[in-house]
C-alpha cells in the first residue's frame, strides 16, 4: 500500500498524519470517462471526462468531505468508488480490498462493506414496500441469519435512525422527508459497512430536520467506526462534519486538506471564491470566510474543457502557464495541498497568496 | 409609517381537501414599505408560496374567508379578475423558483420578454389589440430593443443570441437572469422573489443575489423575498417575517432578528444552520401540524421546548416585545400588535419567561398582564 495518496502526483507528497499510513480507503488517479455518440450511426464523438483521475485517502473513522459545485464529478466519484457506475480507469481501495479488480460474485460479497445513502429519499426507496422489507433487503440479501433475527435486527435499526419500531409497518409515502432519509440510512448501515458514501444526504431536507439526521449519522459513526464520504454543496455544512475535504472542480481535485486548514486558509483561487459565496447568519462567520469573489462566467461545457488548468477561464489570476499544462498539487502545510501555479516560485504574484 | 406598498392584514386561505378544509393561513399580518426589501423566511409546508400567490391571485382553488390586501391602498382581494389581471405583470411581478421549469420551452427567450411587453396590464384578448400589434412594426422593434437592453441589465453577455435561444439552450444561471429580466422589464414596483437563488451552485447563486440587489436598488423596487435560508434573508433583507405552519411567529428588522431571536422557533432554526464557528445544533424534533385539524393554541407546541399545557388552547398572538419587534409566543409578554387582538390580551397565559434570558428584562418577566400601555405598537 502506498503511504501517501498523491504519489500519482508528482510534486506533492504531502506528510500525511499517522492515520493516514493505514487509510481505510484510497482511491489513486480513479477516472470516468462518460463516451459521447453522435449521428445516425452512433459514431463515438468524443467523452465527458466527468472524473479524470481523483486521488485521496481516507483514515478509518473519519469523514472526508467533497464538495464541488454541479458537474463538478462529486457523485460521480463516489458512485465510481462503489462501482455502482464502472470506473474508466483508476484504484479504490477500502480496507486493504481493491475494489475495482473484483469479479461480480466477488463484488456483491464484498458489497456488504461498502454502502450509500441516496440523496433524494423519496426516489430512493420503493413506495410499494413497507420499511420493513426496505430495510430487511440487505440482510436478506447477505443471508443475515432467519427472519426473527432479521427483525430484531430491523428494530435495533430503527432504533439507532430514532424512528419508532412501528414505522416498520409503514410505506415510504407515510413518512415525511426527514424520517424517509432515516430509512435510508439505516437500510445503509444493516450490515455494519465499513464505508458508506453520503451522496448529499440532506439537500432535499429542511435545516430543522437536517441537524437531526446530521446528529444521527455522527453517533452511528461513533459507534461503530465506520468510514464516510461526505458529498456535499454545502460547505458550511462540511465545516461541521468532515475532518478532512476535497475541492472538485470539473472532475479533478483542485485542493486537499484537513477542514480547519482548508477553512482557515484556501489556497485554490476556487476554494476561495466557494468560500466566500457563504451566506451566513452571523458577524462572526462573516469574519471568518474571505471577502467575496466573483467568479467570471460560468462552469465551461465539461465536453470542452479548457487546456491547461480548467479553472483557468473564471480564475482571476492567470499566468502563460496556466493554458499550457495543468498546476501540479503543491503542498501548502502539514495536511493541505493545492492544484495551482500561485504557490509556485517561479511565478511572482504567488507572493500575495502566502 | 405612511403609505407602504403592500399590506397583509389578518390573511386567512383555506384549502378544500378530502380530508375535510386545511386552515393553511391563519391570520397574518406583515407591511412591506416603499423601497424595502422583506424576507418571508421559513420551512418546507410553512405557507411562504400561498402567502405570495395569494397576494398576486395565482390560487383559484383557494377561498380567502378573511382578511385584506392591500396593494398601494386599494384591496385587491375586492377588484375583479379583469382588474388583478391588469396590475398582474405590470404593477407586481414575480420570479418563480425554479429556473428549469418556470420558462415555456418551445418559445425563444424573445418571445416570451415581448409577450410581457406586448401585453403587459392589457385584458386577455383584445382584437383591436391584436390588429393594432400586427399593423404596427414600429412597437415591434421598440420591444426588442427593450428587451435586449434588458438581458444585458441582467448581465447576459451575448444579449442578442440570448434573445433569439431557447430554454435548453441556456445554463442554470442565465435562464435565472432571464427570468429577472422578464420580471423587470415592465418596471414593476413590487416584486415578488421565490427562492430565486435555491436551484442554483452557491457560486451563481452569490452572483444572482448580488445582480438582483444591485437592479432593485437602481428602481427603488420594493421587493417581497421568499426563502427558507436565514442566511440568504439576511443578506438581502431588511426585515424578516418567519413563518410556521401559516402563522407570522416573528418579525422584526433583520439585524435585530439576528442580534435578538425571540421565537423558539427562530431559535430552534437558527441553530440548526450549519455554521462556520459555532457548530451544528439538534435540529428541531417533530412535524407540521395537520392543516385540516390544527392546534387550537399555538401549532408550534408540539415541537417546542418550551410548551407548557397552556399553550395548546390559548393562542399565542403576537406581541409587541420591542419597538419593531413582534414575537406570537407566550413565553413573552407584551401589547398585542394588533388591535384584533386586544380581547386575548386579557387572559395571559402565565408560562414563565423565556429560559434564555435569565434577568428576563427584554419580555418584561412576568409581569402582571396590564402592561397594555407600554409604547404601544399597534400601528403595524
Amino acid at each position: 500500500m502506498n503511504d501517501s495518496a498523491y504519489t500519482t502526483d508528482s510534486t506533492a507528497a504531502a506528510q500525511r498524519d499517522r492515520d493516514l499510513d493505514d487509510p481505510m480507503v484510497t482511491v489513486e488517479n480513479l477516472k470516468k470517462h462518460f463516451p459521447l455518440f453522435e449521428g445516425i450511426l452512433q459514431k463515438k464523438a468524443g467523452e465527458v471526462r466527468a472524473v479524470d483521475g481523483v486521488s485521496f485517502s481516507i483514515a478509518e473513522g473519519e469523514t472526508f468531505g467533497l464538495v464541488g459545485e454541479s458537474g463538478s464529478g462529486k457523485t460521480t466519484t463516489g458512485r465510481s468508488m462503489l462501482r455502482l457506475t464502472e470506473p474508466t480507469s483508476g484504484r479504490v481501495e477500502i480496507d486493504g480490498q481493491n475494489v475495482v479488480d473484483l469479479s461480480d460474485g466477488e463484488l456483491k460479497r464484498f458489497r456488504r462493506n461498502m454502502q450509500i445513502v441516496h440523496q433524494d429519499p423519496s426516489s430512493s426507496l420503493n413506495p410499494r414496500h413497507r420499511v420493513k422489507s426496505i430495510i430487511e433487503a440487505p440482510l436478506k440479501i447477505h443471508d443475515y441469519g432467519d427472519s426473527e433475527a432479521r427483525l430484531e435486527r430491523v428494530e435495533e435499526l430503527l432504533d439507532m435512525v430514532d424512528l419508532p419500531r412501528e414505522f416498520m409497518y409503514r410505506y415510504p409515502g407515510q413518512l415525511s422527508g426527514g424520517q424517509k432519509q432515516r430509512v435510508g440510512i439505516a437500510r445503509a448501515v444493516a450490515l455494519n459497512p465499513k464505508f458508506v458514501v453520503l451522496d448529499e444526504p440532506t439537500s432535499a431536507l429542511d435545516v430543522s430536520v437536517q441537524a437531526r439526521i446530521i446528529n444521527i449519522l455522527e453517533e452511528i459513526q461513533e459507534e461503530f467506526g465506520i468510514t464516510y464520504l461526505f458529498i456535499t454543496h454545502d460547505l458550511s455544512l462540511l465545516k461541521n462534519v468532515a475532518d478532512r475535504i476535497g475541492v472538485m472542480y470539473l472532475g479533478r481535485l483542485v485542493e486537499v486538506g484537513d477542514v480547519d486548514s482548508v477553512f482557515g486558509s484556501p489556497q485554490h483561487p476556487y476554494s476561495r471564491a466557494l468560500l466566500s459565496a457563504i451566506s451566513t447568519i452571523s458577524e462572526e462567520d462573516e469574519l471568518a470566510k474571505p471577502d467575496r469573489i466573483t467568479l467570471d462566467g460560468e462552469v465551461p461545457d465539461p465536453r470542452e474543457k479548457p487546456s491547461g488548468c480548467a479553472f483557468r477561464s473564471r480564475c482571476a489570476h492567470e499566468f502563460d502557464a496556466c493554458a499550457v499544462e495543468e498546476p501540479d498539487l503543491y503542498e501548502r502545510g502539514p495536511d493541505q495541498v493545492s492544484r495551482c501555479f500561485l504557490h509556485d516560485d517561479r511565478f511572482e504574484e504567488g507572493a500575495e497568496w502566502e | 409609517m405612511a403609505d407602504p406598498i403592500l399590506e397583509v392584514k389578518n390573511l386567512h386561505v383555506h384549502f378544500e381537501t378530502h380530508d375535510g378544509t386545511a386552515e393553511v393561513i391563519n391570520g397574518i399580518d406583515f407591511t412591506i414599505e416603499r423601497g424595502e426589501t422583506a424576507a418571508l423566511v421559513g420551512e418546507t409546508g410553512c405557507g411562504k408560496s400561498v402567502t405570495v400567490k395569494s397576494i398576486m391571485g395565482l390560487l383559484p382553488s383557494a377561498t380567502i374567508p378573511e382578511g385584506e390586501i392591500r396593494y398601494k391602498g386599494e384591496d385587491v382581494l375586492s377588484l375583479s379578475d379583469a382588474e388583478r389581471h391588469s396590475r398582474r405583470g405590470k404593477e407586481m411581478s414575480m420570479i418563480m423558483q425554479d429556473p428549469m421549469t418556470s420558462l415555456n420551452p418551445v418559445l425563444t427567450v424573445g418571445e416570451q420578454m415581448m409577450d410581457v411587453l406586448k401585453w403587459q396590464g392589457r385584458p386577455r384578448l383584445s382584437l383591436s389589440k391584436l390588429v393594432r400589434d400586427a399593423l404596427s412594426t414600429g412597437s415591434k422593434a421598440e420591444y426588442r430593443r427593450r428587451a435586449i437592453e434588458m438581458l444585458g441589465e441582467v448581465e447576459i453577455s451575448a444579449p442578442e443570441r440570448v434573445f433569439e435561444s431557447y430554454p435548453v439552450e441556456l445554463s442554470g444561471g442565465m435562464r435565472q437572469r432571464v427570468l429577472i429580466a422578464i420580471a423587470l422589464l415592465s418596471e414593476p414596483d413590487l416584486l415578488i422573489a421565490d427562492e430565486p437563488g435555491t436551484a442554483l451552485d452557491v457560486t451563481t447563486e452569490a452572483k444572482v443575489l448580488d445582480l438582483l440587489d444591485e437592479l432593485v436598488e437602481e428602481r427603488d423596487t420594493s421587493v417581497l423575498y421568499i426563502t427558507h435560508d436565514l442566511g440568504v434573508a439576511r443578506e438581502v433583507s431588511d426585515r424578516i417575517n418567519v413563518m410556521y405552519a401559516g402563522e407570522i411567529v416573528e418579525q422584526a428588522p433583520t439585524a435585530d432578528l439576528f442580534a435578538n431571536p425571540q421565537h423558539p422557533y427562530t431559535r430552534g432554526l437558527l441553530e440548526s444552520i450549519p455554521t462556520l464557528s459555532t457548530g451544528i445544533g439538534d435540529g428541531i424534533e417533530g412535524h407540521l401540524p395537520d392543516y385540516t385539524d390544527p392546534p387550537a393554541g399555538c401549532r408550534f407546541a408540539d415541537r417546542c421546548p418550551h410548551a407548557e399545557p397552556a399553550c395548546y388552547d390559548a393562542y399565542p398572538y403576537p406581541r409587541q416585545t420591542g419597538p419593531d419587534h413582534a414575537t406570537a409566543c407566550h413565553l413573552f409578554s407584551g401589547t398585542p400588535a394588533r388591535e384584533r387582538h386586544e380581547s386575548l390580551a386579557a387572559e395571559r397565559v402565565d408560562i414563565g419567561t423565556a429560559p434564555w434570558l435569565a434577568g428576563g428584562d427584554v419580555a418584561g418577566g412576568g409581569d402582571a398582564p396590564g402592561d397594555v400601555s407600554a409604547d404601544g405598537g399597534t400601528d403595524q
